[in-house]
């Protein structure tokens, strides 16, 4: 209740609401007989306010009806203090009647003001955002962009670059710890593996340093690119860092052939090849979110899916209309299937399989059919802690089909006893096959790509389709 | 506050003082003058504020991410990327953004903005006569419409664009003709504002309200010796014309039977919200 009342105080203003209040008062006190239009209709506004008051309101848009009456009777009480006054015999002094008028018309001008919000500064983040544009696209890799201010729409509908939201506003001197340590592990998190990271954020004059000195962080050289003022009471100021690597490692170099035998012993995954398939009316799960007609990807219930790939429903996923994940056999890169993910907007495949919490060394076959980005999660599974940890992020371009390796450090999924991997792509076509989950006992987050000869692709293909399966003894470091 | 309004100890000197005050300041062709006045000033506040105010926000933002979904997948059904939202915003203001963007070639920021434009500053206009058929004093009408006209929840909503705009105007529009309908014992006045309530629906969930309306208007009406078929065949007509105007929109708009179970299914997770 206290809520909805704030958010009725702020959508109304509060010398409105006040006056609306006066203007109750006077009615009730002169006894004013409405007419019967009038008695319905403040019946009814009545009961719109009484719900208002009993529910909480998500937006404070949600009280806008109730400005019709607040207006009529904010003015109402105004009139009726005129007539008060002029009993009084106040208006006998004619500065006093001429300051009342010019009190009539001023409140509205007062109103008007407010509502014209004049900011000279209105650009600032329009121009923030053209600077990380220009930054961006001068370098080869791929970027992300994480946004602190709350301001995602406005920061990608300026910039037109994929911005990374983040719930929390980090702002002031008495910013909670929970929310600058919350700011920290997103931060770790993303330039655990990416080349460049923009970070956009609204700071107080005399801010603290949120920029820790751990060793996540230090490994990498942050740059404050631009700041701007956000009003013109030059309280608040958006500021753009950039954060790149000290070192030069980078997660995706000029990839180097392939080293056969590097992989062995046991894959703890256990459908990494996606040779298991499965229609898609098994995961009832997620069809049953879905009303039937409500998206088209889960209008064919027939659909080929590899088994232990359950179509996520993490956070910031969208199975939009043109999305797909299924099973792909034209064209597989090894055997007979493939994993195909197809989509404009983030989607999310994950292997439903529980990973203990150790030390990996992970590879998989990629290839892709038209410029994609990929990105590779660890989603604590038990105890669920809520959060996705970006392992590596993959700019890929259609070509051959190449071979990831990438480490996994325990320190990443630490605090949990299991998780699970997960395949998100945020735009573009991927094939992935022969995903290999093996233990390792380095604990960098160094990864590299190797590019798979043709001919030893071909010659997988055809030893699998010539009818030894795989399951049974073929090794699965194919080469 | 109304012209049948008695004034009782309040007549006398004081009320011909101010009447005489009020004349002096406006002047009885200025007040005749007022939607006018009113519209122009709600004009000139809108477009300050537009031009001051880009309107890029999270809803302006979110709106025209849905238009273009709509637009590019040409089904209502297709209007969200994600589809547990496809219904969370009734399509009326999406599909006029869409059909003006459509053939006006603007884009649907632009679009949407100059529907805000437009409707907001009709809205102050309906208000005021609202305001006037339902016997409030002329100049108390005039003051109140132009500080709703000016008035920040007004004007921010014109400038960014979100259906509030819309909304408030179909909602003062509705009010508008039935107070003409019960004043003026117009039977067309109660079928213009079964529809315009219908489209209101299209607009925004909470317009669901609005059709107690009617019903509020025929209890007081019962103490003046309505008789009860004369209100029963009102209220049918109001709401006869809410339920042809809700289908004949949807079917405009190219609504599927998939899109009604959604949205009707909305409203029942509203009403749940609300209950619990």
């Amino acid at each position: 209740m206290i809520l909805s009342l704030r958010a009725i105080v702020l959508e109304l203003t509060p010398p409105v609401l006040a006056a609306a209040l006066a203007g109750v008062f006077f009615l009730l006190f002169r006894r004013q007989k409405l007419t019967l239009p009038l008695r319905a209709l403040s019946l009814f506004f009545f009961v719109c306010l009484l719900w208002r008051l009993g529910a909480p309101l998500i937006s404070r848009r949600y009280a806008g009806v109730l400005l019709f009456p607040a207006v009529v009777l904010g003015c109402y009480a105004l009139l009726s203090i005129r007539d008060q006054l002029l009993r009084w015999r106040f208006f006998d002094n004619i500065f006093w009647k001429r300051a009342f008028c010019v009190f009539l018309f001023a409140a509205p001008l007062g109103l008007l003001l407010k509502s014209w919000h004049f900011n000279p500064y209105a650009d600032g983040l329009k121009e923030i955002c053209a600077v990380a544009r220009t930054d961006a696209a001068r370098r080869p890799h791929a970027s992300t962009f994480l946004d602190f201010t709350r301001n995602s729409d406005r920061i990608s509908f300026f910039s037109k670059l994929p911005i990374d939201h983040w719930q929390r506003e980090i702002i002031g001197k008495n910013a909670p710890e929970k929310q600058i340590s919350g700011f920290r592990r997103a931060l770790r998190r993303s330039i655990g593996s990416n080349s460049t990271v923009y970070v956009f954020m609204k700071k107080s004059s005399g801010d603290p340093d949120l920029f820790p000195e751990d060793a996540a962080v230090s490994r990498w050289g942050s740059e404050k690119l631009a700041e701007r003022y956000v009003n013109r009471k030059r309280k608040h100021k958006w500021v753009l860092y950039r954060f790149t690597p000290k070192n030069g490692i980078s997660s995706r170099g000029i990839p180097a052939p392939p080293t056969p035998g590097s992989r062995s012993g046991k894959n703890f995954l256990m459908n990494g090849d996606f040779e298991k398939t499965e229609t898609l009316e098994k995961q009832k799960k997620a069809c049953e979110r879905y009303v039937a007609g409500r998206s088209l990807f889960f209008a064919d219930r027939n659909k080929l899916i590899p088994q232990r790939i359950s179509i996520s429903h993490l956070p910031g996923g969208e199975l939009g209309a043109d999305a797909e994940i299924e099973a792909c056999s034209a064209e597989p890169l090894a055997g007979a299937f493939s994993l195909r993910m197809k989509s404009e907007s983030t989607i999310f495949a994950c292997i439903a399989q529980d990973i203990p919490s150790e030390s990996y060394r992970l590879s998989f076959w990629l290839k892709s059919r038209r410029p994609s980005l990929l990105n590779l999660y660890a989603v604590p599974f038990s105890p669920w802690a809520g959060d996705m940890f970006r392992i590596a992020t993959i700019s890929v371009l259609p070509g051959e089909t190449r071979e990831y390796t990438l480490d996994i450090s325990r320190d990443l999924v630490k605090h949990c006893h299991h998780f699970r991997l997960v395949f998100g792509l945020d735009f573009g076509e991927v094939l992935i096959d022969n995903v290999e989950l093996h233990k390792s006992s380095s604990g960098t987050a160094f990864s590299r790509t190797a590019v798979l000869r043709p001919d030893a692709c071909k010659a997988v293909r055809q030893k699998l389709l010539a009818g030894r399966n795989r399951a049974d003894g073929l090794p699965q470091n194919a080469f | 506050m109304t012209d049948r309004a008695s004034p009782g100890r309040w007549n006398g000197r004081s009320c011909q003082r101010i009447s005489e005050m009020s004349e002096k300041m406006f002047s009885a062709r200025m007040l005749s003058e007022a939607p006018w006045i009113v519209f122009g000033a709600a004009m000139i506040a809108n477009g300050v504020a537009m031009f001051l105010n880009d309107g890029v926000c999270r809803d302006s933002v979110y709106y025209c991410n849905l238009v273009g979904n709509w637009q590019k997948y040409d089904d209502i059904m297709l209007l969200s990327p994600s589809a547990w939202s496809a219904t969370a915003v009734p399509p009326l203001y999406l599909w006029l953004i869409k059909t003006l963007s459509r053939f006006a070639g603007y884009d649907f920021l632009t679009a949407g903005r100059i529907l805000n434009y437009f409707f907001g500053a009709l809205t102050p206009v309906f208000f005021y006569r609202t305001l006037r058929i339902s016997g409030v004093k002329a100049f108390l009408a005039f003051l109140s419409s132009l500080v709703l006209a000016c008035h920040p929840a007004m004007v921010d909503t014109c400038v960014i664009v979100t259906r509030d705009c819309l909304y408030r105007f179909l909602v003062v529009l509705a009010a508008f003709f039935i107070v003409k309908g019960v004043r003026q014992a117009n039977q067309w006045a109660f079928c213009a504002s079964g529809m315009v309530v219908a489209l209101a629906l299209l607009t925004r969930y909470e317009a669901a309200e609005f059709l107690l309306l009617p019903v509020l208007f025929f209890i007081p009406h019962f103490t003046k010796n309505v008789t009860w078929k004369l209100c029963g065949r009102q209220i049918a007509l109001f709401f006869c014309s809410a339920a042809a105007a809700f289908w004949a929109a949807g079917c405009l708009m190219g609504f599927h039977a998939a899109y009604w179970a959604g949205f009707l299914h909305r409203y029942l997770v509203r009403a749940k919200d609300l209950l619990s």
